[in-house]
């Protein structure tokens, strides 16, 4: 570790955010009306929920789109930062700055619909942050782990490198979905009408699970990232 | 300043210097342009204008004064004077010699010319 | 403060673009990479910043391995790329951004250059610029940096023909002893006279590596008449020659009398059609004295 430098970690950020602040905040603005008014109608909650996580595999995606771009690439490696230091911009901003933003946007605009609802139809339901979390920490394991296999796929495909990461995101997916029907169906005894606390213990085996997949990309991307050539 | 006659960089460099001393812009005793200044001024890299000011220091032409810089020298017009002299006995002239026998032109004939020059060039003062 | 030694590099193993590539610079100098289209001269500049691995043999920058990309190392690199990629944020921003990630960098340095580029409005967006105009910001940059090795890919090219002239001017400006640039250039009568050192890259290899002062103490480049050159052809003396109106333009070793002007075009050309010969002037008279030195010397004694 004797490559991190907190001073270079600063310059890095500042160099982050003052390149896209602005695509930043359009984007929260985006994700804020359309869980707004998503929210405003029930029925639609579902959508609002795929709107979000398409936007967010989508948006944090974009900080890996650097390796893929041949004079992107040369620019961000000859940056005069280790290795080290650049994947750890790139995990804090991926893994916790983008889901914050993102989610604190939706959960604006959710409440903002809250807000409506009450002054139109006179009833409030104020959904809380429990609410957003429960539905919200799925959305944000899977983020860690689709950055991962992003990450993966920008330092480790030269060509055609986003068909190639999608494809294998897209197994992944399936991965995914196949292990979730397999742990509720055998846990839960075929009972689709889940509440929090009968999938408690499944949360966290799930969690475990989606957390090693992603530990076990980043370390493979770390390899490779230092051994990238543009 | 256009590089086209051919002749070495230095050279011409080093004729620039010579140039610019006979001409009276630069002072005999007086701080030069830097190695630095004058390559950025020509366009050169200032290796180059090193080996110019190399070449007119041996003639002793110009002077370096340890940290200060480069300066013309006291009699640097006599200097650069007693060059271009050699220069032009030892080079142009055989060239000269040599067409003038192509043609079969005889010293005589120079001569002529050479007093139609000097007649013309008193007559233009005159004026 | 650059040496490769026996260094093989392909993108695919069967086909080697160097083969047993040696290679010293040294600071102090401007070296100029000329080479064929192909030949890998971006290939060569970038195992030499580190963007990519040698197969065999050793790369030493400063003393470093480049592809460790030691944050020290890269700190004193600054590579300026033919095609660039610039983020969308203003001249003055940019400096902001990128500036501190090089101790040496020098604001009013910078803004002199740009001055001198005639680019007045710091306020302007770097990708609202045209291609010209970047190359001149990233160029005033890169040389504001003040990094050791400064390294430029094709640098003239899109530039308008006064903004050339500011280049030479601005490098030769630049250039001290403890700093090396290397310009990847076609444009050879653009800056051969800001460039000090040749290196021609040609077949995997180094052909040619020779400061400007050398290579005119070994060869002479001449306007031949058509009796000069049989008798100097005859006497293998001719290296190179091209048809021209004012007779034959020639590369020929070197000849006593004359002492003209250096062109790096003719050279390239004589470099990549007599290899061998060329090979030998530059490896074989290695110590010996040069010529200047010895005219010198007798201008001294009398």
């Amino acid at each position: 570790m004797k490559n991190i430098s907190f001073y270079r970690i600063g310059l890095l950020f500042k160099r982050y955010f003052c390149e896209n602040w602005k695509k930043d905040v359009i984007v929260a603005a985006i994700i804020f009306a359309v869980e707004m008014l998503t929210s405003l109608n029930q029925g639609a909650s579902a959508i609002s929920w795929a709107v979000l996580f398409v936007f967010f595999i989508l948006y944090s995606g974009r900080i890996f789109g650097m390796l893929g771009k041949p004079q992107k690439a040369i620019n961000y490696l000859m940056l005069p930062a280790s290795s080290g230091e650049k994947l750890t911009v790139n995990i804090i901003l991926s893994h916790f700055y983008y889901p914050v933003l993102l989610i604190l946007a939706s959960c604006l605009g959710i409440w903002a619909s809250s807000f409506f609802c009450y002054y139109i139809y006179g009833e409030f339901e104020f959904k809380t942050i429990n609410y957003v979390f429960t539905r919200g920490w799925y959305v944000y394991l899977f983020l860690l782990l689709s950055n991962a296999i992003m990450m993966f796929g920008s330092v480790y495909f030269r060509k055609a490198a986003v068909i190639k990461t999608l494809l294998c995101e897209a197994a992944f997916c399936m991965l995914y979905v196949l292990v979730i029907a397999v742990i509720f169906f055998k846990i839960c005894n075929y009972d689709t009408d889940l509440t929090i606390d009968k999938i408690d213990s499944t949360n966290l085996i799930l969690s475990i699970y989606l957390l090693c997949i992603t530990a076990f990309f980043w370390v493979l991307s770390y390899f490779r990232l230092k051994e990238t050539e543009a | 300043m256009d590089f086209s006659e051919s002749k070495a960089i230095y050279q011409q460099i080093a004729d620039y210097v010579c140039e610019q001393v006979l001409m009276g812009r630069w002072k005999e005793n007086d701080r030069i342009l830097s190695v630095r200044e004058l390559g950025v001024q020509l366009e050169v890299n200032p290796n180059t204008v090193l080996r110019a000011y190399d070449f007119l220091q041996r003639f002793g032409i110009i002077s370096n004064r340890r940290g200060i810089g480069y300066f013309a020298s006291e009699d640097a017009i006599a200097k650069i004077k007693e060059l271009r002299r050699e220069r032009f006995v030892n080079r142009e002239l055989p060239r000269i010699f040599q067409e003038m026998e192509l043609l079969g032109m005889d010293i005589s004939e120079l001569k002529e010319y050479y007093d139609g020059f000097l007649k013309a060039k008193k007559n233009e003062k005159d004026n | 403060m650059i040496k490769i030694e026996n260094m093989n590099f392909g993108y695919v193993p069967q086909r080697r673009i160097f083969d047993n590539l040696n290679l010293s610079l040294e600071a102090g100098h401007i070296y100029g990479l000329l080479g064929k289209n192909g030949v890998g001269k971006t290939t060569l500049l970038k195992i030499i910043s580190g963007l990519r691995f040698c197969n065999k043999g050793t790369v030493s920058v400063f003393g470093m391995k480049p592809e460790q990309r030691d944050p020290m190392m890269l700190a004193d690199i600054y590579f300026v790329t033919e095609e660039m990629d610039v983020p969308s944020v203003s001249v003055r921003e940019y400096a902001n951004i990128y500036a501190p990630f090089y101790p040496n960098f020098s604001i009013s340095d910078f803004e002199d250059y740009l001055h001198q580029f005639e680019i007045v409005d710091m306020e302007q967006k770097l990708t609202k610029m045209s291609h010209g105009q970047k190359k001149k910001v990233l160029v005033s940059f890169a040389l504001a940096t003040n990094t050791k090795l400064l390294i430029m890919d094709e640098p003239t090219n899109g530039m308008d023909i006064p903004s050339k002239s500011t280049f030479r001017k601005v490098v030769a400006s630049a250039i001290t002893d403890d700093k090396a640039f290397i310009i990847s250039t076609h444009q050879v009568r653009d800056l051969q006279n800001v460039i000090d050192a040749v290196l021609v890259l040609d077949n995997g290899k180094i052909l040619l590596n020779a400061d400007i002062n050398t290579i005119c103490d070994r060869l002479t480049f001449k306007v031949l008449s058509a009796d000069e050159y049989t008798k100097l052809s005859q006497q293998g003396k001719v290296l190179y020659s091209d048809d021209n109106i004012a007779g034959k333009v020639a590369v020929c070793t070197h000849l006593d009398d004359a002492d003209d002007k250096f062109d790096m075009e003719l050279l390239f050309c004589a470099a990549i059609s007599a290899r061998e010969k060329m090979h030998e002037i530059f490896t074989e008279r290695e110590n010996g004295k040069s010529r200047f030195a010895d005219e010198m010397e007798t201008k001294l004694n009398n």
